[in-house]
């Protein structure tokens, strides 16, 4: 059986760009932690909704999987932990510095993970769930390359703890910002990677991030009620508006099933199209730069 | 007359004191027999990983289904990433009749059912699904247990780093 099926997902008309807009400004922080404590999505659509996000490590993994040679310069600055001054920006901070962590586990780049270990424990300890990480066991793993698979589930489970955390508060749009700052960090690298080797797979891969954009744009527009969120959204509209003109279409086949053991091995035959240029690819490297400067860097 | 009452009365009080002693008893082990502790399931999940590292850990947990109704399921949208060897399985709490069951449809619409730990035309149960992805995009998981029979267990997703 084959069926064609294609995505149009309409052009929005979004305006604006990415706002310059300080998050230090405390009256403005104070107006929107109110707001945030009003978010009035349903716990249980926005649990479902923050599924359709990737993880941290996942991110990291498809980096890793892209065979590119390993660049610390990718890295947001261990030393700019300290000035992410709310807990908006320190999840979002969570998030980046995750697949950062995340990056150097895959890569075993023990010989970094101290310092990104301390990153991840100041914006941790500032949004109050330092708890949740083992710090000085980690701190011990990270010291012998052999350990790198033990801090790579330490770290998952610890983010796991976390998004359960912040979702058993009703603070499940923190969950959020850690998905979406770890999205950030990885499109930036993923466009970093496409720059140096353009292959057909990381092009690839840069285009098939429409389906995630839209998810987040879905989560988003649930809780723009509250300004930061807003104001978040705007930053990424002239990014979503890059994406929108990217078509992305499936040609489904059956999945190939065999059993093994008792387990089923089922691979998956959908073909996918995506139509992406050059232009886009240039519109969306510069808009991911912007974007993550905006959000980590300044 | 009297005398007769008490060791009637005594009689009487050893054998209600009795039932409330036994279905007290009675109850507390349905109680315990229907505890659904997901943390010890997932830690279960966690131990059958090996080289796979944990993404999500999904616990469900159902009555037993009222009849002319459906099999009641939790459904769990999920972005899979191409190129990515997944593996989903879940592990039952014993204690309850229900043979967990999870499928995997291609989007929220369920159009095409990808894979399944349980196959209805051979009756035959899976241990786990790998799921090689070649499709980045939205995906449908859904959780339920086999005729609708009261369980309790946690679905588990991971992938292969």
């Amino acid at each position: 059986m084959k069926k064609l099926f294609l995505i149009f997902i309409p052009g929005l008309l979004l305006s604006g760009c990415g706002s310059s807009e300080s998050f230090e400004d405390k009256e403005i922080l104070e107006k929107v932690d109110k707001q945030a404590s009003k978010i009035s999505v349903s716990k249980e659509v926005l649990d479902e909704m923050i599924q359709t996000l990737p993880s941290p490590i996942e991110t990291a993994n498809l980096i890793t999987k892209s065979k590119s040679s390993f660049k610390k310069d990718l890295l947001i600055p261990a030393g700019n932990a300290e000035k992410f001054s709310d807990k908006y920006g320190q999840a979002l901070a969570l998030g980046g510095y995750g697949v950062d962590m995340g990056y150097l586990n895959l890569n075993d780049k023990t010989i970094y993970i101290i310092e990104y270990l301390d990153a991840i424990r100041t914006v941790s300890k500032d949004l109050k769930v330092d708890a949740f990480f083992n710090f000085s066991l980690m701190s011990d793993l990270a010291k012998n390359r052999k350990n790198v698979d033990s801090l790579i589930h330490i770290s998952t489970e610890n983010f796991n703890k976390i998004d359960e955390h912040f979702r058993s508060q009703s603070r499940g749009d923190l969950s959020v910002l850690i998905l979406v700052g770890s999205w950030v960090e990885g499109l930036y690298m993923f466009d970093k990677i496409a720059l140096e080797n353009k292959t057909q797979d990381i092009v690839n891969r840069i285009g098939e991030q429409k389906v995630i954009i839209d998810n987040m744009y879905a989560i988003l527009n649930k809780i723009e009620h509250v300004e930061y969120y807003k104001q978040l959204k705007t930053k990424f509209d002239a990014l979503k508006k890059v994406y929108d003109d990217v078509k992305i279409s499936y040609v489904y086949h059956e999945p190939k099933m065999k059993e093994v053991n008792g387990e089923l091995i089922v691979e998956d035959n959908t073909e996918t199209i995506i139509n992406i240029t050059d232009e886009q690819l240039k519109a969306i490297s510069i808009e991911i730069n912007k974007l993550r400067n905006n959000l980590f860097l300044n | 007359m009297k005398n007769n009452i008490y060791p009637r009365l005594k009689k009487f009080m050893i054998i209600i004191t009795s039932f409330v002693i036994f279905y007290s008893a009675m109850s507390f082990n349905t109680m315990k027999k229907k505890e659904c502790n997901s943390e010890q399931l997932l830690s279960k999940g966690f131990d059958r990983l090996k080289k796979y590292s944990l993404i999500k850990g999904y616990p469900f947990s159902f009555n037993e289904k009222k009849k002319n109704k459906p099999v009641e399921y939790l459904k769990q949208i999920v972005t899979l990433n191409r190129g990515v060897k997944y593996k989903f399985f879940a592990v039952p709490n014993d204690d309850f009749e229900g043979q967990p069951v999870i499928t995997i449809h291609n989007n929220e619409k369920q159009e095409f059912l990808l894979a399944t730990t349980y196959n209805f035309n051979f009756k035959k149960f899976y241990d786990e699904i790998n799921f090689e992805c070649k499709t980045t995009g939205n995906y449908c998981l859904s959780f339920s247990f086999l005729d609708g029979k009261e369980g309790c267990a946690v679905g588990i997703m991971a992938f292969l780093e």
